[in-house]
């Protein structure tokens, strides 16, 4: 069976699974947190998986474990893993959706912070959505003149329902029964 | 004015408008024209359409407050009856000027369609590029105009406006299917000027507000990152790109555009034999990933007329970075290892008057049949093969930056990258017994750090001849000397002598699911001559960080 001659295939994050116990042992040191609301079993096992990374980006490679279903107001703890980090001025920075809150050990929200290079970096962080749906964790790395963005998908409620993307406009079908997105001309 | 009815009449006006940058091709002048009423009551209709560019500020983030219109070229323009249907068609010139016969005046819209399109003829190019919505059925995106009544001579502009409010985006981003259009038109333009009829294969590219940088479901967003694969669905090639707002969109940032472009055209033209996978600046990387990486910055850098290649991120698009692949590397990251270093000898060599494009452009080409991987030296050989009067100037350049191969398998390279030993990674292609002989080749986890990622030292490149054409079986399997106990998970890439390729990379599980350590690729045909691979191993583990110690995994190759 082929594997992984296409290039799309290398991109999918399932490639880069780590495995659940490696995991662990690598997060032997990540904190506990003071919980403000009422923590959420996972459904399964949280795997880490590596963030896909843009061409010519920072080059700092983002892991995470997250939780298969949050529950809306409950608390739940997300892991990030920072690694690949060689120069001194590299730095983390956190943007959230909304609807979704996030608090760090000491009970503050994290909005950003130095990655030590020559080491990875675990951070932990508390996090309570308010709504159903896919809710995200924006991730910005910057090193060495360079960044990337990543998105950390949280997914809230059921999860047996596809999220629904919302579009900026519906398509259509032409008399020819071709599928259109008809953009609006701004000129008069 | 003969009538252009529907579609059939299409093809020779879109080919106009693509190879006629400044030339009237039915458009035509500096403004919209206004041509005289037809008699019997039909009508010409002709404008200009336009999209909003934002270009980039001096931090690579995007400047909204310098966005100006600019030409939608070569686009397919459709006149729709008042229930959708397709009265005419044409395309847009190089200025962005349409103008199109209509036989019965009446209620129409003007429809812009982000499609570049041209039928194969005789001679004229064929190639069709579209921009669509990957999260909505892959519809295709249109610039419709409101209705209005065409008769006589009546002018329609139609233009696609960004959507930014000022602080963000308040209405349909109309402008960036048609950003993206323009940076392909920008790139057929480049090739066409040295093939002027050029087919080439159909590429559908994906865009919406929907795409962020985040692993799971394309057809919901979730594309990762800006990419092209050659098999976007069905065999067909695709090129995903971002649009997420306040995270990551790609449809401004011409240059990333481009890049992948620029890996289409390989796909289309030449040959990669990239493996792909993670890649940044400052890495040592698999000399075929930095060959593949380096030619699509250089390359857009060519189409684009310029070396500044910069990419947007963050809340309100205002953050990211610039690169200037006319910056000669320095110190460590000089090799063939390192995409810096071929983005720089391909965009330096595009520029300079002993060398130029076009050499360039043919060289690409050549490398399709070539029994050598895709690398630094494989195209250094092949633009010497196809000018040779530049042969010094190629040869000056390529060492100027620490590449030193005297061929297409780096014959004579001293420059190590810094891995000697066990898993040395010199000489660039280590010589196999032949027919019947089995040796060991070693890999190392060196540059490895972080995750998997094909770096130097984790792919070993290996030739040997094949004396007659034949059917031979090819198997790895661990060796002894491997440092760790984990499993392996050989792969390799097999390119025969007349440059074609075969991947065998399957589990490596034995019936009862345990690993077998092995791979085996049985009676595939091998042409004689030079015959090449590229061996590696899947499982190959992460270093926590550089200073962690290096795993070594070692592979016996048998050729039977």
């Amino acid at each position: 069976m082929t594997r992984h001659s296409d290039v799309f295939a290398r991109l999918v994050a399932a490639r880069f699974l780590l495995g659940a116990a490696a995991a662990g042992a690598a997060l032997l040191g990540a904190q506990a947190h003071a919980q403000t609301t009422q923590a959420v079993k996972p459904s399964k096992p949280a795997a880490w998986v590596h963030a896909p990374s843009k061409h010519n980006g920072s080059g700092v490679v983002l892991s995470y474990s997250v939780p298969a279903r949050l529950g809306v107001d409950s608390a739940s703890s997300v892991e990030l893993r920072f690694s690949g980090v060689t120069a001194e001025d590299a730095q983390v920075e956190f943007h959230f959706s909304d609807g979704l809150t996030a608090t760090l050990a000491d009970g503050t929200t994290p909005t950003s912070q130095a990655l030590p290079a020559g080491r990875a970096t675990t951070i932990s962080l508390q996090v309570v959505p308010h709504s159903e749906g896919t809710l995200f964790i924006n991730v910005f790395t910057r090193q060495g003149g360079r960044s990337s963005a990543q998105s950390v998908p949280l997914r809230v409620g059921d999860t047996q329902a596809k999220t629904k993307v919302k579009p900026e406009r519906a398509a259509q079908t032409t008399p020819e029964g071709e599928n259109v997105i008809s953009l609006p001309s701004s000129s008069r | 004015m003969k009538l252009q009815n529907a579609r059939g009449a299409a093809s020779s006006v879109l080919a106009c408008g693509l190879l006629s940058l400044l030339s009237a091709c039915g458009g035509g002048g500096s403004s919209s024209p206004s041509p005289a009423p037809m008699p019997g009551g039909s009508a010409v209709v002709s404008g200009t359409a336009t999209y909003q560019s934002v270009p980039a500020a001096a931090n690579g983030g995007l400047n909204y407050g310098a966005a100006s219109f600019k030409p939608i070229r070569g686009a397919t323009v459709q006149l729709l009856d008042v229930n959708g249907a397709v009265l005419a068609s044409g395309a847009t010139d190089g200025l962005g000027h349409y103008s199109i016969a209509l036989p019965v005046a009446q209620q129409i819209t003007v429809r812009v369609r982000a499609e570049l399109a041209a039928s194969p003829a005789a001679d004229g190019p064929g190639f069709n590029f579209s921009v669509r919505d990957n999260t909505q059925g892959n519809a295709l995106y249109v610039l419709d105009s409101a209705p209005f009544v065409a008769t006589g001579g009546v002018a329609r502009d139609l233009q696609a406006a960004s959507g930014w409010g000022g602080s963000s985006y308040t209405a349909v981003r109309a402008a960036g299917p048609f950003s993206i259009l323009d940076v392909v038109y920008a790139g057929t333009q480049k090739v066409l000027s040295v093939v002027p009829n050029l087919v080439l294969p159909t590429l559908q590219l994906y865009w919406s507000a929907n795409n962020r940088p985040a692993s799971g479901d394309p057809t919901q967003g979730f594309i990762g990152t800006s990419f092209f694969t050659s098999n976007a669905g069905a065999g067909q090639p695709g090129l995903f790109l971002l649009g997420a707002a306040d995270v990551d969109t790609d449809e401004y940032d011409t240059h990333v555009v481009e890049h992948e472009f620029g890996h289409y055209l390989q796909y289309a033209l030449s040959r990669d034999d990239s493996p792909g996978g993670p890649h940044s600046s400052g890495d040592k990387l698999d000399a075929r990933l930095a060959f593949s990486e380096g030619w699509g910055n250089a390359w857009s850098g060519m189409a684009l007329g310029g070396p500044l290649y910069s990419d947007s991120d963050g809340p309100r698009q205002a953050s990211g970075f610039v690169l200037d692949v006319s910056r000669a590397p320095v110190g460590s990251d000089q090799g063939a290892y390192s995409e810096t270093t071929l983005q720089y000898l391909l965009w330096t060599a595009s520029q300079d008057p002993a060398i130029g494009f076009t050499p360039i452009y043919n060289a690409f080409v050549a490398l399709k049949p070539l029994p050598a991987f895709t690398t630094a030296y494989a195209m250094s050989r092949m633009i010497k093969t196809v000018s040779p009067s530049s042969s010094t100037e190629v040869d000056a350049l390529w060492n100027s930056v620490g590449v030193h191969g005297t061929d297409e398998y780096g014959s004579g390279e001293t420059n190590d990258g810094g891995i000697t030993g066990t898993a040395a990674t010199l000489p660039v292609y280590k010589t196999h017994p032949g027919i019947g002989g089995t040796a060991t080749y070693c890999l190392t986890s060196h540059y490895n750090v972080g995750q998997f990622a094909y770096k130097l030292g984790t792919t070993q490149f290996i030739r040997f001849d094949v004396p007659a054409a034949g059917t031979h079986t090819l198997s790895v399997t661990r060796s002894a000397q491997t440092t760790d106990t984990a499993a392996t998970d050989p792969d390799f890439m097999l390119l025969r002598s007349d440059g074609t390729r075969t991947v065998a990379d399957t589990n490596s599980l034995n019936p009862d699911g345990s690993p077998s350590n092995a791979e085996t690729l049985a009676s595939t045909s091998l042409s004689a001559g030079t015959t090449v691979i590229a061996l590696s191993d899947f499982n190959m583990p992460a270093k926590s960080t550089a200073a962690s110690p290096d795993t070594l995994r070692c592979f016996d190759l048998k050729v039977n």
